[in-house]
């Protein structure tokens, strides 16, 4: 059986989840507060009110405490001389073989939040896909963009 | 760009048209909603019309006026552009597909267009000729695909004849009419006949309706259902048409590593395509096809394609399922050996089939709680779900070889495609909660088409076939 890919990214890019989960919770507490505002109007059931509030709740703790600290335990990389191998996914486990010869190009990308935290994300093109590594250190980021850049043109020379 | 060259001057015309057609539905739009006004009187209508036909005709006049277009050994060269001017510079070597079309309005002229395609692209065609002489359109498809080998060809007399474009392929006369008759065009005619004939009362007056089709649907279901049968009738008369004017005359030809393939009768299409751009042969049996033992075989590849086909180009119309090695050895050799495939294991039908009975389920408790005896529909959806799922089972499966894929699965048709593995441009494994607990996998395949990628799918193949393949497809040899 082929070996599980053993590199983990970083850690620290659980407080930048944490954060944008806080964010999408914001954007569903729209819900209550637009279905208050319709109550206030119209003779619409109470109960579905506190009803979204529960939801709300419980959509916040997934996206903040819970789904970032699962996601990133089950975030594994590795990148080797002739292919990258990923796996990642909480309910859904993604495995994923990309080959050097099929990179086309790296890149390193980094939002306001994660420039915060001092992280990056790389992502691999192919003539078809596309393919991130969510938040590694900048240094390792760049590292890594560099490496696989470099192995992507070594392994073109060779076909 | 000393010697560029312009359009055949018949382009003004063709510009002007497709300008014409894409200001028609604001103009008719314009000319409905603005009938009202005043300002819409007899002289200053006409002023309208003929003041803004003059101006198209002046902007197909300078748009022909301001493309030219050269080709040289290395590449082809397009200046355009009205206010804006665009250079664009092409290499030969990123040129994917050269293609010939002779519209119905070009063979007025006699004329062709050509549209150029190179890699990504995007929905147009990277370059389009619209209007050139058959000639140049052959010069230049010359110049641009073997320009280099026609370097060599000078050399050997004897080589240059071995070179030279040998029939490897033509769509018999009688295939030609099954393909016609057992085409899947026939539901999309029924559709569109349906839709014409229920916009029917925006046309017709109220009164004839009433008169016609009331006492239609008052007296009796027979008369009902002779207007289905005879509107089936009739798009299949419309689908059968429609393939012979699509496919008549089809004929592939190869020349080293291209292959040409000419089809069409109304329309002609010439489209040259590279064997080293193919990234998927794909045979599909279309439920109509697959109990004759017929076949259609597409190809993927990196940049040409057209949009009423998937992005994918017809290879072979209609072929008998059990000589498709033989054709595929004339034509794309690399592709023909046998496809042994594995099946799934036993535990994935209960998934396949409860994947179509559930949503078939849905829909059947609906229709039988709405409608009256609708019971009966309700179980033939049932049953149809049932079968359908079995069958899915039964067609999924894949194999492999050193350096293929292949995969075989239904949606209705069943399909069977073949990848090269240097052509598959990632491996995904992915694995459900659900699927989780029968230890079952779905694998997915990646490749390049004209627009973006397109990826095929193994659903619920075992631990043990994931891993055999993603040893197979991983480069890193010495872990696999």
């Amino acid at each position: 059986m082929r070996p599980l890919p053993n590199q983990k990214i970083s850690k620290e890019v659980l407080p930048v989840w944490r954060i944008i989960g806080c964010f999408e919770t914001l954007i569903y507490g729209c819900l209550p507060i637009g279905y208050f505002f319709l109550l206030y109007y119209f003779e619409f059931p109470t109960w579905i009110f506190w009803l979204l509030i529960i939801m709300v709740i419980v959509i916040g703790i997934l996206k903040v405490a819970i789904i970032p600290t699962l996601l990133w335990k089950k975030w594994r990389y590795e990148v080797y001389e002739s292919e990258v191998d990923l796996q990642f996914g909480i309910l859904v486990v993604k495995r994923v073989l990309i080959p050097m010869i099929r990179v086309q190009h790296v890149d390193t990308r980094q939002g306001p939040l994660l420039r915060r935290y001092g992280l990056a994300t790389v992502t691999i093109t192919t003539a078809a896909t596309v393919h991130q590594i969510p938040a590694l250190s900048e240094d390792l980021a760049s590292e890594l963009r560099d490496q696989i850049s470099k192995l992507a043109t070594e392994a073109d020379e060779d076909v | 760009m000393s010697n560029g060259k312009r359009l055949h001057p018949v382009a003004i015309f063709f510009l002007f048209f497709s300008a014409l057609k894409e200001l028609l539905v604001p103009l008719i739009a314009a000319f409905v909603f603005g009938r009202g006004a005043s300002s819409w009187e007899f002289p200053f209508t006409v002023y309208f019309v003929v003041g803004g036909f003059l101006l198209l005709f002046l902007y197909g006049y300078l748009k022909w006026v301001t493309f030219i277009y050269e080709v040289t050994k290395e590449e082809l060269k397009i200046k355009q552009g009205i206010f804006i001017k665009k250079q664009r510079y092409i290499r030969r070597e990123r040129i994917y597909s050269i293609d010939i079309t002779a519209g119905v309005l070009q063979r007025l002229f006699q004329l062709v267009a050509v549209k150029i395609e190179t890699a990504g692209g995007g929905n147009e065609p990277e370059v389009l000729l619209s209007a050139v002489t058959k000639q140049e359109a052959l010069d230049i498809r010359k110049q641009l695909l073997d320009g280099e080998k026609e370097d060599q060809e000078i050399h050997s007399e004897t080589e240059r004849s071995e070179l030279r474009p040998k029939k490897a392929w033509i769509l018999p006369k009688n295939h030609l009419f099954l393909a016609a008759i057992t085409s899947s065009g026939v539901g999309l005619a029924f559709l569109a006949l349906m839709a014409i004939v229920t916009q029917l009362e925006n046309f017709l007056s109220e009164q004839l309706l009433i008169n016609s089709f009331g006492y239609l649907f008052q007296s009796s279901i027979f008369l009902m259902g002779l207007l289905v049968i005879v509107l089936v009738i009739l798009s299949w008369i419309v689908s059968i048409v429609g393939t012979l004017l699509k496919y008549g005359g089809f004929t592939i030809k190869k020349n080293g590593d291209e292959i040409e393939i000419t089809r069409g009768i109304l329309e002609k299409r010439q489209l040259t395509l590279s064997v080293t751009r193919i990234t998927a042969i794909r045979v599909v049996e279309s439920p109509l096809r697959q109990p004759l033992g017929l076949a259609t075989v597409y190809v993927e590849s990196a940049g040409g394609g057209s949009k009423d086909e998937q992005l994918s180009t017809v290879l072979f119309p209609l072929i008998k399922k059990r000589e498709l090695l033989t054709h595929l050895q004339d034509v794309v050799p690399d592709y023909a050996f046998e496809y042994p495939i594995q099946s799934l294991p036993s535990r994935s039908k209960k998934r396949y089939i409860i994947r179509k009975v559930v949503p078939g389920a849905i829909i059947a408790a609906v229709i039988g709680y709405f409608i009256p005896f609708g019971y009966v529909i309700a179980v033939s959806i049932l049953t149809f779900a049932f079968l359908l799922g079995s069958l899915q089972y039964k067609d999924a499966g894949f194999g492999r070889n050193v350096s293929f894929l292949w995969i075989s699965y239904r949606t209705i048709s069943k399909t069977l495609v073949i990848l090269p593995k240097q052509r598959i441009q990632a491996l995904e494994l992915k694995q459900s909660i659900v699927q989780k607990f029968r230890a079952l996998f779905t694998i997915k395949v990646s490749i390049l088409t004209s627009i973006i990628g397109k990826s095929f799918r193994a659903i619920d193949v075992s631990e043990e076939q994931k891993e055999e393949i993603l040893s197979w497809y991983s480069y890193e040899k010495e872990r696999g």
